[in-house]
């Protein structure tokens, strides 16, 4: 997919959620639901394409069957990103396989606080030998000093599985996260930050650019938890080139995913 | 709608940030502490003028802080001071009302938690007949109160107008509820990006009961304004959410 239009930029938003959470106001009453809530946002927001995944489920089968719900209605705008678990190691190849091959799914995604399992663990092997095998991208949530998934555990796994490119998703949260996000991408070639979150602190974008470099920073928003329109609003509005926010927007996305 | 890239954004009606700290913190840096720095923080947004509280006021001492605030904007007319009040331990409630009245102070922050006193209506009884009758609103951070007080609370003092602030996607649960129930709630929406979370809270509570904050110094407004000029409100609601709820609250000129 390009632009349509000379000036216009492919919008990738390398984060968002397919299935429900009531208490935090997904209405999702049926998939039907779901598919255009997340629709009506990326349409109001500008975003092309939405990379998806469900992690609720234990069953990492079940997620990326809902999942493909999503992505199989609207292939067009909906990336699947597979979920694997550790906690079901025996598991993971298939419903990696399934999701990988089978849904034509693009990446992988991991939730380290679900699992209670830090990510330099051995138990995330099969998954991420998985990846390396593929050349998949994971994604994994962030924050800044977690024992499961501070971003300052990234440069290690990401040394030992260097066909990944492991996209630290939240970019370490915080200011002092994201300052430690840019450390572990400067430690290693294959870590990518993207910036969704809550904490907007004035110069986030600039920070992890700075920090990193624009070929390294990655929209992401959230859907539905958090509205695309303010994460867009952080990039256009960062002071950076257009050529850098080209990158963020979508060109790394697209490079990564092989989209 | 594509995005077009190297187009400028300002915001396109008057803006009045009703949510912004100045001050240095005791626990981290913070990048806007003086008001010259909010200022120009402001100018880059857009944001034509900020009700502003002192974190020290807030965190340790709300008289020192208070004065502290007064100091910093003196002079300052875009910056619109708010004091702090802690509703249990204010040794002069007297002399704090005359400080109040003295300073043209239209607005107070609450802070429960932090001040360690829950937000009933048995601690804010003594306070409850001169907010209402100098037609004085309530800050109230979402965080600083259990839900179950502020609904007791909001409903035992109808007449008393309460803005919730850094409303959040963990208090969605319970804000709805809340502004559905008592007419008397405002909330401030910095922090509330669900989507499609303005417009619904807009839909919900009416435009006159939303308004604009920027969460100075934490976070950056720039792109929640943006996001507000691409909801698809008319002007009028637009002005009111961004300026006029906060002006018409702050005159007292808006009943509950």
């Amino acid at each position: 997919m390009t632009p349509a239009r000379k000036g216009a930029a492919r919008v990738i938003d390398v984060h968002g959620h397919a299935g429900a959470w009531q208490q935090y106001g997904w209405y999702d009453r049926t998939p039907k639901d779901g598919i255009a809530w997340v629709l009506r946002a990326m349409d109001r927001a500008g975003v092309d394409q939405q990379c998806l995944f469900t992690i609720f489920h234990g069953d990492a089968r079940k997620c990326n069957r809902d999942t493909h719900e999503f992505v199989r209605t609207h292939p067009d705008r909906f990336i699947g990103f597979a979920f694997a678990t550790p906690l079901y190691p025996e598991e993971c190849r298939d419903a990696l396989v399934e999701a990988i091959d089978g849904f034509g799914f693009k990446a992988i995604k991991i939730y380290p606080p679900y699992a209670r399992i830090p990510v330099t663990d051995v138990r995330w092997e099969p998954i991420f030998t998985f990846a390396q095998e593929r050349g998949l991208p994971v994604l994994s949530h962030t924050s800044a000093e977690d024992p499961l998934c501070g971003v300052h555990l990234f440069p290690e796994v990401a040394k030992r599985y260097p066909a990944v490119s492991w996209i630290l998703g939240h970019a370490g949260g915080s200011y002092e996260g994201r300052a430690a996000a840019c450390r572990s991408a400067q430690a290693a070639p294959n870590i990518y930050l993207e910036i969704c979150g809550s904490n907007r602190d004035p110069g986030s974008i600039e920070q992890l650019v700075a920090g990193a470099g624009a070929e390294r920073v990655l929209l992401g928003s959230d859907n539905p938890l958090i509205d695309p329109r303010i994460h867009l609003g952080r990039v256009l509005l960062a002071d950076l080139t257009n050529a850098q926010k080209r990158l963020i927007l979508g060109e790394n996305a697209a490079r990564l995913l092989k989209v | 709608m594509a995005i077009e890239l190297g187009e400028a954004f300002r915001p396109t009606v008057p803006v009045f940030d009703g949510h912004a700290a100045l001050g240095r913190r005791h626990d981290r840096r913070v990048r806007y502490e003086s008001a010259e720095q909010v200022l120009e923080a402001m100018d880059r947004s857009g944001i034509d003028r900020a009700l502003v509280y002192a974190h020290y006021a807030a965190t340790f001492d709300t008289r020192r802080g208070n004065d502290l605030l007064r100091e910093i904007v003196d002079g300052k007319d875009r910056l619109v001071p708010q004091f702090v009040a802690n509703l249990a331990a204010e040794f002069s409630q007297e002399a704090f009302m005359e400080s109040v009245s003295a300073a043209g102070v239209r607005s107070l922050r609450v802070h429960p938690k932090d001040h360690l006193y829950p937000f009933v209506p048995w601690v804010l009884a003594p306070w409850a007949e001169w907010l209402i009758e100098r037609r004085l609103a309530l800050w109230l951070p979402i965080d600083q109160a259990d839900p179950r007080d502020i609904h007791a609370t909001a409903q035992a003092f109808p007449s008393l107008r309460i803005v919730l602030l850094g409303v959040h996607y963990s208090h969605h649960a319970v804000v709805r509820p809340l502004v559905r129930s008592c007419a008397n709630l405002r909330v401030e929406l910095s922090r509330y990006d669900v989507p499609n979370g303005a417009e619904q809270m807009v839909d919900l509570a009416g435009p006159h009961r939303v308004l604009f904050g920027s969460h100075y110094p934490d976070l950056d407004p720039a792109p929640y304004l943006f996001y507000l000029h691409r909801c698809g409100f008319s002007e009028d609601v637009l002005r009111a959410i961004c300026a006029d709820n906060l002006e018409r609250l702050l005159l007292g000129k808006e009943g509950a």
